[in-house]
């Protein structure tokens, strides 16, 4: 079987060295892809340093974007399955094997997601907490399925679900494509992950994204949601 | 024979009618303004035009909005007009955006065929992300 890692990359220069050469350093299987989303630091130059496989994006595009181009790739080129992990050094590749076993092991699913919380204590600002317990209990509240952590860039999808998603690029991949998959049809699980502290740069999520972010979500999950249930109608 | 306007008001809310609607014309001929909002502007300022220079056509408008008075129906009508304009520039943008996007996302993955020495990926057209 085939894996992919993507890493949705922008403005992570002093970052992404690390994270290659610490998945290669894993001996995982998966291939690894950056996708440079229009950095305007010295990141695609230290991509190409490292001799990584990478796609570049002439402009900034966004997260999601830079996600589904990673879909596109694995998609065209026949792979198994992808992981999302992100360039910030905060996701430990080592723990990508987590993810697959569970998602190939003995009751397999579609999504596996790299969950800080499969206990639902969140960690964090207020802020970020009551939203994450939000989502939490909207996707339970949709779906009937307990997901504790929705907002998790660390996640693995075989062919099925990619496939499926690839062009339900409405958020950023977290909830919203949580409920979709589930509604769909599709296996869900959480695995436990540590997950570091950036150690440079910020997060892609100012003031104003992340006062957005709850609407931008919510919006997408009702446009999704009848969708879901014709792909499940569709493909049972 | 002026309705709710003053003959000074209603020579110029004419004028502006006219003179909109010959812009919008000009814009088109200096492709400035693609065809179709040529249109809507154009037929917008004539119909402002239409309905000072005609008090019957303003009476009656405000008949079918319920409107107090006829420049109650006047205003009614301009704001309605704005809003629905302004959703309808708001989709030209959204489409216009998410092209560029699949156009630089191509790009992007044709480059790098290109640098791999493989097929250039197939773009499957069709759905809206």
């Amino acid at each position: 079987m085939r894996g992919l890692i993507v890493i949705p990359a922008r403005d992570e220069e002093r970052n992404i060295a690390t994270v290659v050469e610490r998945a290669r350093a894993c001996g995982n299987q998966e291939d690894l892809l950056v996708v440079d989303d229009g950095s305007r630091d010295g990141t695609l130059a230290e991509v190409r340093r490292l001799g990584v496989r990478y796609v570049s994006h002439p402009i900034h595009l966004g997260y999601a974007r830079a996600l589904h181009t990673g879909i596109r790739l694995a998609d065209e080129e026949g792979y198994d399955y992808l992981v999302f992990m992100d360039a910030d050094q905060q996701h430990d590749p080592a723990q990508v094997s987590a993810l697959r076993e569970r998602a190939f092991g003995p009751e397999p699913v579609d999504v596996v997601i790299g969950s800080r919380f499969p206990e639902g204590r969140y960690e964090g600002p207020f802020g970020r907490r009551l939203g994450m317990a939000l989502f939490a209990r909207l996707t339970s509240l949709l779906t009937g399925r307990r997901i504790h952590d929705t907002t998790s860039g660390f996640k693995l999808l075989t062919r099925r679900a990619f496939r499926l998603v690839r062009e339900k690029v409405y958020g950023d991949f977290h909830a919203e494509m949580v409920v979709f998959a589930l509604l769909a049809g599709l296996g869900v699980e959480e695995v436990g992950v540590t997950v570091a502290r950036r150690p440079f740069g910020s997060s892609m999520y100012g003031w104003l994204s992340s006062a957005l972010y709850p609407l931008k979500t919510i919006l997408a999950i009702l446009v999704l949601w009848p969708q879901a249930r014709r792909s499940r109608a569709l493909h049972p | 024979m002026t309705g709710p306007f003053t003959l000074h008001g209603a020579l110029v809310l004419v004028a502006i009618g006219v003179g909109g609607a010959a812009l919008s014309l000009r814009l088109l001929a200096r492709r400035k303004l693609t065809i179709g909002y040529a249109i809507v502007w154009t037929l917008a300022f004539l119909g402002l035009g239409l309905l000072v220079a005609v008090p019957s056509l303003l009476l009656a408008a405000g008949d079918v909005l319920g409107a107090v008075r006829p420049e109650g129906a006047l205003r009614l009508l301009a704001v309605v007009t704005m809003l629905g304009f302004l959703l309808f520039l708001s989709i030209e943008v959204s489409v216009l955006s998410r092209r560029l996007e699949d156009l630089a996302q191509q790009l992007a993955l044709l480059e790098n065929a290109l640098r791999e020495g493989r097929r250039p990926p197939q773009d499957r057209r069709g759905s809206d992300a």
